[in-house]
């Protein structure tokens, strides 16, 4: 299945684009792409999960323009098409 | 330790044509410490409520800090004085090279004050510890025509601020910067001071801030906050706006820009010639060149005159944004002007052809408002509300106090509206901004989670904006500048510093509860109750009432939004209020009035 995945700032200079379009196996979950996100890109590595493999404080990590957060956080799974936004804290103006 | 102690003012009368020095008494001084405080004070004594924005009696005040030219990042100006587009309290804040000229050309002050009215086009020049006004030989020309044709650094107004727009900025360093949205350069214009020329070396870093200093530019170029800031800028807050859905679109219409990335970070970047301050850790915003002149396209210009006006082309945008500027004339008001006459003439109240994504339509409507240039942009240079009135069409694009909401929607975040419509100088983003965290887990907030975050950064930023710090680079005074004050000698702690700032708040609202306003002016934008195309987010006015009791119970104020006697005893406001203030006798929420 296709994950769309947007990055903002810092991550957008990580990962050297806004929007990249990744393909995994069925039974994906938000932990599951975070990691892999971390291997693949060297400037994302232990940006993204901490220690325990939760979401890093301040982080925010949207599908489908929710916050996993109040969906299933790291567990929250992930379908074909699925969008996925990954904000460092916001600097706003 | 030996530092030049900051503790007089500059008065310039200019209908007298004089500039005389006064020390600021020191109660003042120990309680609004400078900036948007020390403003206010000044605002709250010395004008009787009724004054006219537009006339000599009105004052404006140009006040720095205690910490001016030694606090991390760039040094900022507060620019206080009444509002013509509101009528009530204005402060704004400007960086630049202005403030440290300022402050290094006057060593023992804090502030300049003005009032009066000059007979003829007058620039106020300081240099070597005084000031003297001469003729302004520029009236007429732009923000970067006046900023050459002077020697030193300029803080000037526009053609905007000449023909009294409501909106009109005070522009520094040609253009770059502004103190903008409720007017501040209409009333220089009223006053016919068309720019105040600094010639001060940069006040020198005292050994014990020199430390603080670095540490916290370390802290901050290192912070999540300063890492975005140094990749992006502000320019990014229109692509996170339109991504969590609250960027207000083509007037309101919608809360999504198909166009964000076109007018967003990436394009700056491919375009931009330099960064605002490229020798710095977090060098700013991107310069480009555009064909109105070069121009540093800000968060706020993407998103009022872009997404607000459906313009996807990332050149136009920083070409209107220069034509803003070099006018003199706020971005976010000017672009709600423009969405306004195009969806007035869409419904009909407007008798013109006008659509969205049309630039040069845009740019030839903000020019013509700058110089009040026909009948209909006369009546948008004073504002979206005086438009309204006349033509119909109120609902249409939101503003709180006549100030129009900047582009951040807040239909899906009631905190971010209550933001808006408790700010003191009318609908503004800059003094509380929860919809950053409001956007990702606001569903889970309650009422008194939203009035926790809106006043503890109301109650912050009045703290912080009395110093006056860095808006960015600030994030790291994390006690409120505490031990800034304590390494001068100054006594002030993180707990004496919060009172202050509450206490500086509180009285921006006595200046308006004087002026007539009251919790009638806190209203929610009828706009803002019916959802965007596409979406079903709309703000409920019952649970916004009930939200507003909230905050008015957590401030100490009244049902009618008015502080009372014993909040005012807390806050060392008791001999400050005057007899026509009128005060509400109990708090929401205190079932007795108080003895006193």
């Amino acid at each position: 299945m296709d994950v769309d995945l947007r990055f903002f700032a810092t991550f957008r200079e990580a990962v050297g684009q806004k929007n990249i379009t990744r393909a995994f196996d069925d039974g994906l979950t938000i932990g599951d792409l975070l990691a892999a996100l971390e291997s693949e890109f060297d400037g994302l590595e232990g940006e993204l999960l901490d220690d325990t493999g939760d979401i890093r404080p301040q982080l925010s990590v949207l599908k489908n323009g929710r916050e996993v957060l109040h969906i299933d956080g790291t567990a929250t799974e992930l379908d074909d098409g699925d969008t996925v936004s990954v904000f460092p804290p916001v600097a706003g103006g | 330790m030996s530092t030049h102690r900051r503790d007089t003012v500059l008065r310039v009368d200019l209908t007298a044509g004089t500039v005389e020095r006064e020390r600021v008494p020191e109660r003042w001084r120990r309680q609004f410490l400078g900036g948007k405080g020390l403003g206010a004070r000044y605002l709250y004594e010395d004008l009787a409520a009724g004054t006219d924005p537009l006339g000599p009696d009105n004052l404006l005040a140009m006040v720095w800090g205690p910490l001016t030219g030694y606090l991390p990042g760039e040094s900022r100006l507060a620019v206080v004085t009444k509002s013509p587009l509101t009528g009530g309290f204005l402060d704004s804040y400007v960086g630049g090279t202005v403030p440290d000229a300022l402050a290094g050309a006057l060593p023992d002050c804090l502030g300049v004050l003005v009032t009066g009215r000059a007979t003829d086009p007058t620039t106020l020049v300081v240099a070597d510890g005084d000031a003297h006004l001469e003729p302004a030989d520029c009236w007429g020309a732009t923000t970067d025509e006046t900023d050459a044709a002077y020697d030193g650094a300029v803080a000037c107004i526009g053609p905007a601020g000449e023909h009294r727009v409501r909106y009109a900025t005070v522009a520094t360093d040609g253009g770059d910067h502004h103190a903008g949205r409720g007017g501040a350069g209409a009333v220089l214009g009223a006053k016919r001071l068309k720019a105040v020329v600094a010639r001060g070396d940069p006040p020198k870093v005292p050994e014990d801030l020199a430390g603080l200093r670095d540490t916290a530019e370390r802290e901050y170029r290192e912070s999540s906050t300063g890492r975005w800031h140094a990749a992006s800028g502000t320019l990014e807050s229109v692509e996170f706006a339109d991504a969590v859905g609250a960027l207000a679109t083509r007037g309101w219409r919608e809360s999504r820009f198909e166009g964000s990335e076109a007018v967003g970070v990436a394009a700056a970047r491919a375009a931009a010639t330099d960064r605002e301050r490229p020798d710095r850790d977090t060098p700013g915003d991107f310069r480009v060149e555009t064909d109105a002149g070069e121009s540093v396209p800000r968060g706020a210009a993407a998103m009022s005159l872009g997404a607000g006006l459906g313009i996807d082309d990332f050149d136009a945008v920083a070409a209107l944004g220069a034509t803003c500027d070099r006018l003199g004339i706020d971005v976010i008001d000017a672009g709600s002007a423009v969405a306004w006459a195009v969806r007035a003439s869409e419904t009909g109240a407007l008798d013109r052809s006008l659509s969205f994504g049309d630039a040069e339509a845009a740019r030839v409507l903000v020019r013509a408002i700058a110089h009040r240039d026909g009948d209909l942009a006369d009546t948008l240079a004073d504002g979206l509300d005086a438009a309204a009135e006349r033509y119909g069409g109120r609902e249409v694009v939101p503003s709180v106090k006549a100030m129009a909401l900047p582009a951040y929607d807040p239909r899906d975040a009631p905190a971010m509206a209550l933001a808006y419509a408790t700010s003191d100088r009318g609908a503004c983003h800059r003094r509380a901004r929860p919809i950053e965290t409001e956007a990702f887990d606001g569903g889970t907030w309650s009422d008194a989670d939203r009035v926790d975050r809106v006043d503890r950064a109301q109650t912050a930023r009045s703290a912080l904006w009395s110093l006056v710090v860095d808006d960015f680079v600030g994030e790291t005074v994390d006690d409120l500048g505490a031990s800034w004050l304590q390494a001068l000698g100054d006594d002030h702690d993180v707990a004496s510093l919060s009172r202050l700032g509450e206490r500086v708040w509180t009285l921006t609202r006595l200046f308006n509860v004087r002026e007539g306003f009251d919790r009638r002016d806190d209203r929610l934008p009828p706009a803002l109750t019916v959802a965007a195309a596409g979406g079903d987010d709309a703000l409920d006015p019952e649970a916004f009432e009930a939200l507003l009791s909230t905050y008015y119970a957590a401030r100490g104020w009244g049902p009618r939004g008015r502080p009372t006697r014993r909040t005012l005893a807390r806050l060392d406001l008791a001999g400050v209020v005057d007899a026509v203030t009128p005060l509400d006798d109990r708090a929401v929420g205190v079932d007795r009035p108080a003895d006193d």
